[in-house]
């Protein structure tokens, strides 16, 4: 079946244009599957179209690490819906997905996959529906359920990233700590009307302790959340996300961005380990 | 003493981004809060950075200290 489909890949000029339909023709005669396909033909060299754009900023090689990762995104609210589409078009192989939620009409001034006629719909099928149509070939896992800590152990110890799209500081405190016991990093945002957040935190790190313990009964902030805020925070979310799987650039291990949008600034502020 | 004080997110309404301010020698960061009429709740929520170390509410100020408040947000 594999020698089939290289034979298939090599047979062809694809390294010109191997297009969605080209991926498709090659699956279905060879009974793989569109991930398998990408694969094959990314270590070929061949680069599908739909990734073609973002060769240049990363290798061909670190489009098939994409292909190969798994990440997991917690909250499919304002942030999770850009982080999710974010990360399919990127080209991440395997995405897994946490909400118990429905859509609400107030969740239509910043949520991208909410629409009118989706109101009362849960968000975890919004949300497969809308990666299986950027990107047939990515493998979405919803999770249809709350977040909490005793869960998370079986079902995160899989992930090479978990992107921390949650709306409270209990549910924060509980994934950094399922986080840290896994081993697996976290990528926090977080927003309020006009304002963000965003650091990375390795295992054995303590940026989100430092930022929310001893908070858990505040509520942080208004109820308003203006679209470009959380947009750009996801932004900045996946962009760390990235660079955490590529093993390039610099990350926000020990800071946190701080982003103002009514200001219009942003910035870095260190916060080294508390090691009392 | 002059401090620098720096505040962000919602503490800069109504307030400023950065200002050299004056004030008496032993000055605590809870004063300072007080003064610029920042509430009980914003206090306990803030996150206080004295020359970019963590420090706290009682922390006492210096002359030319750097004085930099910010409130966390959890919504997403």
């Amino acid at each position: 079946m594999k020698k089939e489909m290289i034979e298939l890949l090599n047979d062809q000029q694809y390294s010109l244009s191997f297009s969605i339909s080209d991926e498709l023709n090659i699956a279905g005669k060879t009974g793989c599957s569109l991930s398998q396909v990408e694969d094959a033909a990314l270590a070929l060299g061949i680069v599908p179209l739909r990734y073609q754009r973002n060769l240049g900023a990363i290798s061909i090689a670190e489009q098939r690490r994409l292909l190969n990762s798994r990440v997991s995104v917690i909250g499919c609210g304002g942030l999770g819906g850009f982080v999710i589409e974010e990360l399919a078009r990127l080209g991440i192989g395997e995405i897994s997905a946490w909400d118990y939620d429905y859509f609400q009409e107030h969740n239509l001034n910043r949520q991208l996959m909410a629409e009118y006629r989706l109101i009362g719909h849960s968000k975890i099928e919004a949300v497969s529906r809308r990666v299986r149509r950027i990107n047939p070939g990515i493998k979405f896992y919803g999770m249809y359920r709350e977040f909490n800590e005793q869960e998370a152990g079986e079902s995160l110890k899989r992930e090479q990233v978990v992107v921390d799209a949650l709306d409270s500081v209990p549910a924060r405190l509980e994934l950094s700590r399922a986080c840290c016991h896994l081993g697996i990093p976290m990528v926090h945002g977080a927003v309020n009307t006009w304002y963000g957040q965003v650091s990375t935190q390795f295992p054995g790190e303590d940026v989100i302790e430092q930022i929310y313990a001893g908070k858990e009964k505040y509520r942080l902030g208004e109820k308003s959340v203006l679209v470009f805020a959380a947009s750009l925070v996801a932004s900045l979310q996946v962009a760390e996300v990235l660079k955490i799987i590529l093993n390039r650039g610099d990350l926000l291990r020990q800071k946190i961005m701080l982003v103002d949008t009514l200001s219009m600034d942003m910035e870095i502020i260190d916060m080294p380990k508390n090691d009392d | 003493m002059i401090l620098t004080v720096k505040l962000f997110a919602n503490l800069r309404q109504g307030r400023f981004k950065v200002r050299d301010m004056d004030f008496s020698e032993g000055t605590t960061v809870q004063q300072v809060m007080e003064y610029l009429s920042i509430s009980k709740k914003e206090m306990a929520i803030g996150i206080i950075f004295i020359n970019g170390k963590r420090a706290n509410f009682d922390s006492v100020l210096e002359d030319h200290d750097t004085l930099a408040i910010f409130p966390p947000v959890a919504g997403g």
